[in-house]
């Protein structure tokens, strides 16, 4: 059937933006128990049903009752709680409090979150039992290209084609997925009726003609595919939100935005500004109904690439959602943009002054090393070219592969692991060789326990925490009549690590001390680092460093590569499962890592973070950002991070401009590197924003995983950042 | 993008130099190179050149003080077909001048003054003889020169300065661009120097305009 697209571009709302933008960033962070309390309600109600059934059912519950809030927002209809940066909670995971908000945010302690929580919701949810977990899942990316284009009723069609499939769990799964759908439909049309009061109630005549325009849309999406660009925005919104109302966690991700919404490209090209209004009205719609409150950073937008076939994905809505974060310093979502040689000119000439600006987006990852690694995975060519980012600096593909973003059980700081062998078998540590085979065994140990407990993780998940709406929305599920977690097509099992920098640094500091010089023992050198003795410490600084372009640091990079990859293909092979997709993700764990380990070899100090970044740690490097790029791109990134590298590069504002840039970027990816971070930061800005930070709302940086708007961190990321200024 | 080779030792002995390091004949941390190796070395960066249309740049203190080992390089390079240039106060005899300038593809020559006797005390440098190379340059080839006007406080930073300057400029042999360095942190806080933290915005600008109005083509990177 075509579908007639019906351009509704026609309310100005440019006009209306900084009160919408005001209504996230002056908003203060609470917790707000609506949801809880409902899904209490529910557990309660319904505990005599499947446990899909349960889950459908409380998401049901909750958009029949919920709040709605279209006023914060007028332009997109949707909300998950009673406003803006208010946390919605979600019992039936756990009450934990993610440890990384706590490092980011000064604000957030435990004491101040646990006394948000209510003594009788407490109880109610000892008696019921909770999955575990501190954020739902999360992590995932569902397929907007089917949401925006075929609607729910393409899936609830595809339900009833396989009504009778399989046997009782997936019927029932079946079920579940349909009463879920059904319940966003009916959400979306209770947002509609919301709208439409708020219209009639409402003098301001630009407020009203858009809650007019939300409400003519909520009646359409995402029930049916959308007729415009406005519809198609507005019907990620709901799909996007739902996932937060069905209990998804952090990182909820949008995927390729603008390959969903292509088909309203035209729409777009004839009216660039007022679509880039649009997509600004958008990012504060997902910003601000997120889990977590300002804690909520890692809601990846992928934009451009190429497909299977070479041919470049961008278009206008490609162009317009660059220009809408040109223009809202927004920093969750954040962006990616995904380069090939083929790239289109304007998208790229616009994210390079984007990046010289210093807005720390887009993120640049190269499609001509991710999607070779995802086929060798055993990905088919036309989905690997269709991976998006999750997350902080996650692989998925929307609806069809979330489990590289998903890292139960399989996450390890290198530095950390380094340490402990050096520690407990110095004796057996006899060469560099002995090190290194004793660095392999251990990862190989970590993999196999890790994928064990991976398995268990995922099952768990699947039963105790069901998705029927996410799932309903993702590939296979509703054939096959199961969860996302387990039921998409690919199970690519992903890996974590941090602190890789540190511990390459680490190699080549014991190699030249003890192996070379022979100055030290190493045990010696352990007990001299331990107690910060400052020849030693010298000694190892003036050891060679990663990231200078130096080749007596960066082959101990390559060692570890080599010796890590042996170990992951043998416990994968011995597990019979796909080739581990490693990913160096950070977001502030860098911080939480550094608390648990102490003195380290590479002459970090005890307790102070391991380095954020696979490209350097902050303060060693000399030669300047070309020699950073050439010992990164000594990595075979797409054999050995099949995931993402996380490779942040902090420039100085006056070394950033686009004519340098670009072709620094260019030969970066040309010559094999598989992904970029580019944080053109100013010292001198950034300290006085922490002095004065009402001036300097619009500031968004990059730490490891996330985007933040400066003035929001906590002190101690806002000094680190300001460190890397400084050094930079 | 360019990579720059910072050679050791200077004619020189601005009191706003912002890299004192370089001044003496030697370094506690120098390293000395054969013309390969140092070639291999920068070399690495050579695919950034290519995109880039950059390529090598000789710095120091003064490049063109050790001519032997910068015409030696200069030559490797130019075997490997990179983009030469060299950033230059041209105090330094002829004789440099003239064989450097069979090698390079562009200079970066400094003027910080046309007063001879504020040159004498600000630098310990004979102004007649950077002049004349200068003019030997513009005159006897035609490789590209830019030449380089670094704003120093209290010193260059006046319109006066800036006429004379432009006056120069005018009767050399052949029309040279300009371009203005507005100066920067790095070195200010060094104990040998001061540095030469940059001039105000629009400072730097009424330079740029002064030197237009005087019929210099004119530059100014902020």
């Amino acid at each position: 059937m075509a579908i007639v697209i019906e351009s509704d571009l026609s309310v100005d709302i440019h006009g209306l933006l900084p009160a919408v933008e005001h209504a996230l960033f002056g908003a203060t962070d609470r917790v707000c128990l609506e949801r809880a309390w409902i899904v209490t309600e529910a557990y309660r109600r319904f505990s005599a049903e499947p446990v899909p059934i349960t889950r459908a059912m409380a998401l049901r519950e909750i958009t029949a009752r919920m709040t709605l809030d279209v006023s914060s927002n007028p332009i997109f209809a949707g909300n998950t709680s009673s406003a803006p940066r208010a946390w919605s909670l979600v019992p039936e995971a756990g009450f934990g409090l993610c440890p990384q908000l706590k490092i980011e945010h000064d604000f957030i302690t435990d004491e101040w979150f646990s006394a948000q929580i209510p003594e009788d919701l407490r109880r109610a949810w000892v008696e019921l039992g909770q999955a575990g977990g501190n954020a739902g899942t999360g992590h995932v990316s569902i397929d907007y290209v089917r949401v925006v284009n075929e609607g729910v009723t393409a899936i609830l069609a595809r339900l009833a084609t396989h009504e009778p499939d399989g046997d009782e769990s997936a019927r029932v799964y079946r079920r579940a997925m349909k009463i879920a759908c059904r319940a966003v439909i009916e959400w979306a049309n209770r947002l509609a009726d919301a709208a439409e009061s708020a219209a009639a109630r409402e003098p301001d005549p630009l407020r009203a003609a858009c809650h007019r325009r939300a409400a003519r849309a909520c009646r359409r999406v995402p029930e049916h595919p959308a007729a415009n660009l406005f519809e198609g925005l507005q019907s990620i919104v709901l799909a996007h939100l739902a996932l937060v109302l069905e209990g998804q966690g952090q990182s909820i991700s949008i995927g390729l935005a603008d390959r969903a919404l292509a088909r309203f490209a035209d729409e777009a090209a004839e009216a660039p500004g007022a679509s880039a209004d649009l997509i600004r009205a958008f990012l504060i719609a997902v910003g601000s109904n997120s889990f977590g409150g300002r804690g909520s950073n890692t809601q990846a937008i992928t934009l451009g690439g190429a497909d299977h076939e070479g041919r470049d994905q961008c278009n206008a809505v490609t162009t317009a959602f660059l220009r809408a974060f040109e223009q809202t310093p927004v920093a969750d979502p954040h962006c990616f943009v995904r380069w090939h040689r083929n790239l289109d000119e304007v998208v790229w000439e616009t994210s390079t002054k984007l990046l010289a600006g210093g807005r720390s987006m887009p993120l640049l990852v190269n499609d001509e090393q991710v999607a070779p690694a995802l086929i060798a995975a055993g990905v088919a060519p036309a989905d690997a070219w269709d991976y998006c980012i999750i997350g902080c600096n996650e692989l998925g593909i929307p609806g069809r592969l979330c489990e590289s973003a998903f890292p139960a059980g399989l996450s390890f700081n290198e530095l950390g692991v380094l340490d402990r062998i050096v520690r407990e078998r110095t004796e057996s540590c006899s060469s560099m060789d002995a090190i290194m085979a004793l660095w392999e065994a251990k990862v190989l140990e970590i993999a196999e326990t890790g994928l064990s407990r991976r398995k268990d993780a995922i099952a768990r998940h699947a039963e105790k925490l069901p998705m029927p709406f996410t799932s309903a929305c993702s590939h296979a599920c509703a054939e096959d009549g199961r969860d996302w977690m387990g039921g998409m097509p690919y199970h690519v099992p992903g890996l974590y690590l941090r602190g890789t920098a540190n511990a390459i640094n680490a190699l080549a500091a014991i190699e030249r001390t003890v192996f070379v010089d022979r100055h030290a023992t190493l045990r010696q050198m352990i007990d001299a680092v331990d107690a910060a003795d400052e020849a030693m410490l010298h000694r190892i600084a003036q050891a060679p460093k990663w990231g200078n372009d130096d080749d007596a640091a960066d082959r101990w990079a390559l060692a570890l590569g080599q010796a890590r990859r042996r170990a992951l293909e043998t416990a994968a092979a011995r597990n019979g499962v796909p080739p581990i997709a490693v990913c160096h993700v950070v977001r502030s764990l860098h911080h939480l890592d550094g608390l648990k380990i102490g003195a380290t070899l590479d002459g970090r100090a005890a307790r102070e973070p391991v380095g954020d970044s696979i490209a350097a740690v902050c303060g060693t490097t000399r030669q300047g950002p070309t020699a950073i790029l050439n010992s990164v791109l000594k990595l075979p990134a797409s054999k050995e991070f099949a995931g993402i590298y996380n490779n942040n590069l902090t420039l100085p504002g006056n070394q950033a401009r686009p004519e340098i840039l670009r072709p620094l970027i260019e030969a970066f990816f040309e010559d094999g590197g598989q992904e970029l971070q580019v944080n053109v930061l100013d010292a001198a800005k950034l300290k006085a924003a922490k002095l004065h930070p009402e001036r300097y709302q619009d500031l968004v940086v990059r730490i490891a995983g996330l985007n933040a708007r400066f003035i929001e961190l906590s002190i101690r990321e806002q000094d680190e950042i300001i460190r890397r200024a400084e050094l930079a | 993008m360019r990579t720059t080779v910072f050679l050791q030792g200077c004619t020189l002995r601005c009191w706003w130099c912002h890299n004192p390091d370089t001044r003496p004949a030697h370094h506690p941390r120098e390293r000395e190179w054969t013309t390969t190796d140092l070639a291999d070395h920068v070399g690495r960066d050579e695919r950034y050149w290519r995109r880039s249309g950059g390529g090598i740049t000789l710095s120091g203190g003064e490049p063109l003080m050790r001519i032997e080992a910068a015409c030696g390089f200069l030559d490797e390079c130019g075997r490997r077909r990179w983009h030469r240039a060299v950033e230059t106060a041209g105090a330094v005899g002829r004789g440099s001048i003239q064989r450097a300038a069979q090698r390079l593809d562009h200079w970066l020559f400094d003027l910080k003054t046309v007063d001879a006797g504020r040159f004498q005390e600000a630098t310990g440098g004979d102004l007649q003889g950077v002049l004349e190379n200068l003019r030997w340059l513009l005159g006897q080839t035609s490789v590209a020169v830019t030449v380089r006007i670094p704003l120093i406080r209290g010193f260059n930073d006046d319109p006066a300065s800036w006429d004379l300057m432009a006056a120069c400029l005018r009767g050399m042999p052949r029309a040279a661009a300009a371009a203005i360095l507005p100066g920067h942190d790095v070195g200010v806080n060094l104990a040998e120097c001061p540095g030469n933290p940059a001039v105000e915005r629009h400072v730097a600008e009424a330079a740029r305009q002064r030197l237009e109005t005087g019929g210099i083509q004119t530059a100014l990177t902020w």
